[in-house]
């Protein structure tokens, strides 16, 4: 999987390639506006992520570039504008999806996953892990083909892991994966971890093995 | 003037009622009095006339004989025997007895020596005060109708001119209540032929144009500054996410890491509010759609499916409101998480009729003053930011939906009319 990172904050950039390069993508880095447009015309990615304000112009010009190329890109707009009414013009001008800052990186990786999902695999789109199948369509969960029967937060935190394998996910970052952005939401740790529990429970009933594995009470982690 | 409050207008007219019922009052017998006196001058004079003339033309002819012929037929001037211990040459006012009107009347009279024969006389000369008085009392009369109409009349006339004298102010009073400067750059006055009003009006668009400016400034500001935050605090946070994954992470590095995240979450949490009541301020949520109440919260409730919650709707049809999504998601977010994160037993949510309600348990009553106000802590809660109800109630000023709180039976109740 190839992706292009176009942030020119420098160190959020480091974070972001660091993550994802330790998840096996192929990822790339333009650090402004000029950088980026010679990178979008000359090579192909899987998934774009854009920052709007870039020295030198604004990201939503280069959305205007990506989608005039026709290329089958993901574009993810990650901006510090946050308004909701940029998100809806954002993703008016063709971008799939938009991220306001900050962001936990597990956030940034499910939505590129899920970007990159949706166009690769129009249609069957599921995730096969070890005996979890996920159906994205039907919001299904199967373990070894027995239907399980999970809550919708239940589902989103699997899913949410599973995006995350192998990586420490903080607690943090999915209390806000599942209330939402600007959800005012406090105290909802605990709920994370009620829920972490509840999934367990139903997994573990089902036969599964047991792959979600708690860090010290300061996040999970999908082992298989 | 105490706690009243009395209109310009009035304050003026009650001093000029004042000062004219005053001056009538004092006026009247200062008049009445001079007035008569001026009379009794004149008839002292008429009176020493009558004793010259007696002097010059009968006093030499008139013999002692005639005397009482002369008595006979002259009423107001009587000669009379010097026998009596008399003033003489001293006007003095008497009551004598008349015998037609039957009744005292007052009399001006004075005592002249003369000699009749060699023999020493008086002179009486004296009038009538009768008709005088009624003629002064007619005079006094008539000052004070004459004095009345016209205070009455000024009166009228400058509470008419005054009225409309005044009406400009009243004009930019009424502008000035009406103005509201999240909504107006600029009020408009009429101009006026009045010097004063037009100084005022002018004075009062300087200002509003001032304050509008720092207004917007102190919004752009926060907007701005709450912007600037943002990337430090998703720098900041990405390194944790990146620490967090440190393969052989310690239990005591962890605890670190979590408070940290908890520090940050609060942080972006209140920097997402800040911009988030800034953009609601400057009207950034334009987009507006059909939203059902009821689904949008059946959605929230999704979340807290382990809680104690309570969804009572009763509605015929749907309650449908017309506002931005994104807008009505969090004013029910913030209202449900409140009243599940302040109370400890049930929260009652109820959709009846075109209005929601929100119960928990509480303690005491909250503030009413202190409660939408930004940053005022009004619990002891931690997780608060001093914002999530200022939220709610920017967002219920926007679309005009009528937010109340109450307290009873030992339950916190928040309504919002659609």
């Amino acid at each position: 999987m190839k992706l292009l990172i176009i942030e020119d904050e420098e160190e959020l950039a480091k974070s972001i390639l660091a993550y994802f390069r330790s998840e096996d993508y192929l990822c790339e880095l333009a650090n402004d506006f000029e950088h980026a447009k010679e990178k979008i015309n000359n090579y192909s990615y899987d998934c774009i992520v854009l920052d709007i304000n870039l020295p030198g112009g604004s990201g939503l010009q280069l959305l205007e570039i990506i989608k005039g190329l026709k290329k089958n890109e993901g574009v993810i707009i990650v901006s510090a504008k946050n308004s909701l009414d940029d998100r809806i013009n954002g993703l008016k001008l063709g971008a799939d999806d938009y991220l306001s800052k900050p962001f936990h990186l597990s956030e940034l990786n499910a939505r590129v996953q899920s970007v990159i999902r949706r166009k690769k695999f129009d249609g069957a789109n599921k995730i096969q892990e070890n005996e979890v199948t996920i159906d994205m369509e039907l919001k299904a969960v199967f373990v070894k083909g027995f239907p399980l029967t999970i809550t919708k937060t239940e589902y989103d935190l699997l899913v949410f892991l599973i995006a995350n394998k192998k990586k420490v996910v903080s607690k943090n970052a999915m209390a806000e994966h599942l209330s939402g952005d600007d959800a005012d939401m406090f105290n909802n740790y605990d709920f994370v971890y009620a829920h972490i529990k509840n999934l367990k429970k139903k997994l573990s009933e089902i036969g599964c093995n047991d792959y979600i594995k708690t860090i010290y009470g300061v996040g999970y982690k999908w082992e298989a | 003037m105490g706690s009243m409050k009395y209109r310009l207008l009035n304050i003026s007219m009650f001093y000029q009622a004042m000062f004219s019922v005053g001056l009538l009052v004092l006026s009247a017998p200062v008049f009445y009095y001079s007035i008569h006196k001026l009379y009794l001058e004149d008839i002292d004079e008429s009176l020493a006339i009558i004793n010259q003339e007696f002097i010059l033309k009968q006093e030499n002819k008139l013999t002692a004989s005639e005397i009482s012929y002369w008595n006979k037929f002259n009423r107001d001037v009587l000669i009379l025997k010097d026998e009596k211990q008399v003033n003489t040459n001293e006007f003095f006012n008497q009551f004598i007895f008349d015998s037609i009107a039957n009744e005292l009347e007052p009399y001006r009279s004075i005592y002249y020596p003369i000699k009749i024969n060699g023999g020493n006389y008086l002179l009486l000369a004296r009038q009538s005060l009768v008709e005088t008085e009624d003629l002064v009392k007619t005079i006094v009369w008539l000052f004070v109708i004459i004095l009345a109409t016209l205070l009455i009349g000024l009166f009228v006339i400058n509470r008419f001119v005054s009225g409309k004298i005044w009406q400009p102010f009243y004009n930019t009073l009424h502008i000035i209540e009406k103005y509201n400067i999240e909504n107006a750059e600029n009020a408009e006055f009429e101009k006026t032929t009045i010097y004063e009003f037009n100084e005022l009006n002018y004075s009062i668009e300087q200002l509003i144009k001032k304050s509008f400016q720092s207004y917007k400034i102190q919004k752009e500001f926060t907007e701005k500054a709450a912007h600037e935050m943002q990337t430090p605090v998703a720098v900041f946070q990405s390194k944790l996410d990146t620490l967090l994954q440190t393969k052989d992470l310690t239990a005591e590095q962890a605890e670190i890491v979590e408070s940290l995240y908890k520090v940050l979450a609060k942080l972006s949490r209140l920097n997402k509010n800040l911009l988030l009541l800034a953009k609601i301020e400057n009207n950034a949520f334009k987009t507006e759609q059909v939203v059902n109440l009821a689904d949008e919260i059946r959605n929230i409730l999704a979340f807290y499916n382990n809680k104690n919650i309570q969804f009572n709707t009763e509605l015929q049809v749907p309650l449908l409101v017309n506002a931005h999504v994104g807008l009505i998601e969090i004013l029910l977010n913030n209202l449900i998480s409140n009243a599940i994160n302040h109370g400890n037993e049930q929260t009652i949510i109820s959709l009846i009729g075109n209005q929601l309600l929100i119960e928990n348990d509480g303690t005491n009553e909250l503030d009413k003053n202190l409660l939408f106000k930004r940053f005022s802590k009004i619990s002891n809660l931690q997780s608060g930011n001093g914002l999530g109800l200022s939220i709610i109630k920017e967002i219920s000023n926007k679309y005009n939906w009528g937010l109340a709180y109450s307290f009873e039976n030992k339950k916190h109740k928040f309504s919002i009319k659609f």
